[in-house]
């Protein structure tokens, strides 16, 4: 009997949080809270490199299409045992850059040593710090050190930012308050066309549109949901912005695969421990479009980072739930990260087992599933409402795919997924920090950016 | 306008479908005892076919009588 309540005090959780998933990002009207644009500030765009040759250069195209004056490109080689340094060298024309000393750089955030800061001479606005490997976090650290714009943007090598995002993001900032704010990251493969004219397709692989649909979820819904919480989870490591002070203030990125979400947990913390005002937002327009993994084998090996990334944090966090973040924050991050996104996955998979051996309650337990789909399939319809909204509009046989596809995603890609969750738990005891590099898939090579 | 009208159809419809489906989760709970302690399953032992053995076994008692009796030593 126990069992069944706690069943069905997860199930009700479960439904109160898609709930809060559905109807608030439906009715959410970002453009009424917009404060008029005062100040343009500056921004350094720190981008991580370690063994990247194939999508660089695609990064690089995208800095140069950005319709934004006040901004930097550092690009940080993290100990790259390919090409990476030679294709920046010999496409930007690099050149060795004393001005920046590099004294200074080993005095404020900790890293691995910086062997060579290099200046373009072609563009004076971008500049490469060739470093000793010692992870994303460290060579982040490296780039913040550098920067010297007021606010700092990280960003994958793999990602494209759209034209105006750094419009949208100066336009985040104008409120004082805020200290950080999430991009929204798309999916790149899911897109064909020229840069800045991409258009949305649905005509593609299983394993891609299953992640386009994810991630079209996780930004117009459930961010914008966190949001009006106050609780935002995590700022997407793809696409990221925050004020340069607040990142030495707070010592930087900690050295972890999940520098991400542990940089959000340090700002949480950070704003409760000093009772400010201060606030991390979430700008649905400030587009950034990633490469996502396009093989089971490379999305296994992500999503097993991801998971061992949020128990990390979890467990790292462990003494500040409820004292040290706000219960707003640690109800969103217990209730809904941890019990019905890692918890749950275990019961879950185990269900045919448990209705093949014990019928007891075979009635309850379809039950919860029947609702869970509907949930799930409402919850899909509803993005692609809302991403239309946002200027996303799917063609009407793109529309057909995706509702068939839905079942599909529910019944085998989400049940996957519960997999990989529990497997990336289960080996974070057994080996916490392996990265597992995803293999570059160069869909980016096959959209039109314009160098 | 017509957007806001989309939205709250979509709402509307969500929280109809949810109520209904919690409608029908209490009447399958009330109507099978889904959560009293009696409840052994959908399957419930089909009394005819029943494989446990009965507590208590029926002895029917009989005599016999005349020249069967002197076949039978009990």
């Amino acid at each position: 009997m126990l069992y069944l309540y706690i069943t069905f005090c997860v199930f009700i959780a479960f439904v109160i949080f898609q709930t809060f998933y559905i109807i608030i990002p439906l009715f959410k009207n970002e453009a009424k809270s917009r404060i008029p644009v005062e100040k343009k500030y500056s921004f350094s765009i720190l981008v991580p490199a370690y063994n990247e040759e194939k999508v660089i250069q695609h990064c690089i195209s995208g800095f140069h299409q950005l319709k934004y004056r006040k901004k930097e490109l550092i690009i940080i080689n993290d100990g790259s045992v390919d090409n990476t340094l030679s294709v920046l060298k010999k496409n930007l024309h690099l050149k060795p850059y004393k001005k920046r000393k590099l004294h200074k750089l080993n005095n404020s955030l900790i890293h691995q040593e910086v062997s060579t800061i290099y200046k373009s001479k072609e563009f004076p606005n971008i500049l490469v710090i060739d470093k000793l490997n010692g992870g994303k976090a460290d060579a982040l650290n490296a780039g913040i050190n550098l920067s010297r714009k007021e606010i700092v943007i990280t960003l994958d090598a793999d990602s494209v930012l759209e034209k105006h995002s750094l419009r949208e993001m100066n336009r985040a900032f104008q409120d004082q308050n805020v200290i950080a704010c999430g991009g929204n990251v798309l999916i790149a493969q899911g897109f064909t066309g020229e840069i800045n004219n991409y258009l949305p397709t649905f005509n593609i692989k299983n394993i891609i549109k299953y992640q386009f649909l994810q991630y079209l979820t996780a930004f117009y819904l459930h961010k914008r949901a966190q949001v009006s919480f106050s609780a935002i989870t995590v700022i997407a490591g793809a696409f990221g912005a925050f004020r340069r002070d607040i990142l030495f203030t707070i010592n930087g990125f900690r050295k972890t695969i999940g520098e991400d979400m542990d940089i959000t947990l340090k700002l949480h913390k950070l704003i409760k421990e000093n009772g400010l005002e201060e606030k991390i937002v979430f700008a649905p327009h400030a587009l950034c479009y990633t490469e996502c993994p396009s093989t089971f084998k490379d999305l296994f090996k992500q999503r097993v980072r991801w998971q061992k990334a949020f128990i990390d944090c979890l467990l790292y966090y462990r003494k500040n739930y409820f004292t040290k973040f706000s219960k707003r924050f640690s109800i969103f991050f217990l209730v809904d990260q941890f019990i019905i996104g890692t918890l749950n996955a275990f019961p879950v998979l185990l269900t045919p087992l448990i209705l093949f051996f014990y019928d007891g309650h075979i009635i309850l337990l379809l039950m919860f599933g029947l609702c869970a789909v509907f949930l799930f399939m409402y919850q899909s319809i509803t993005t692609i409402y809302i991403s239309s909204l946002h200027g996303l509009k799917f063609s009407k046989s793109d529309t057909v795919r995706i509702l068939l596809f839905l079942p599909i995603e529910i019944f085998i890609f989400r049940m996957i997924n519960l997999f990989f969750v529990v497997y990336g738990t289960l080996t974070y005891f057994h080996n916490s920090q392996s990265w597992n590099k995803v293999d570059r898939s160069n869909h980016l090579g096959s959209l039109k950016v314009k160098g | 306008m017509k957007r806001k009208y989309i939205k709250t159809a979509i709402a509307t419809g969500y929280f109809s479908l949810l109520g209904l489906f919690f409608i029908a989760l209490i009447f399958v709970t009330t109507e099978y005892n889904l959560l009293s302690k009696e409840y052994v399953g959908l399957f419930s032992p089909n009394e005819q076919f029943n494989i446990h053995k009965p507590k208590e076994i029926p002895i029917r008692h009989f005599t016999i009588k005349g020249k069967a009796a002197e076949k039978f030593q009990f």
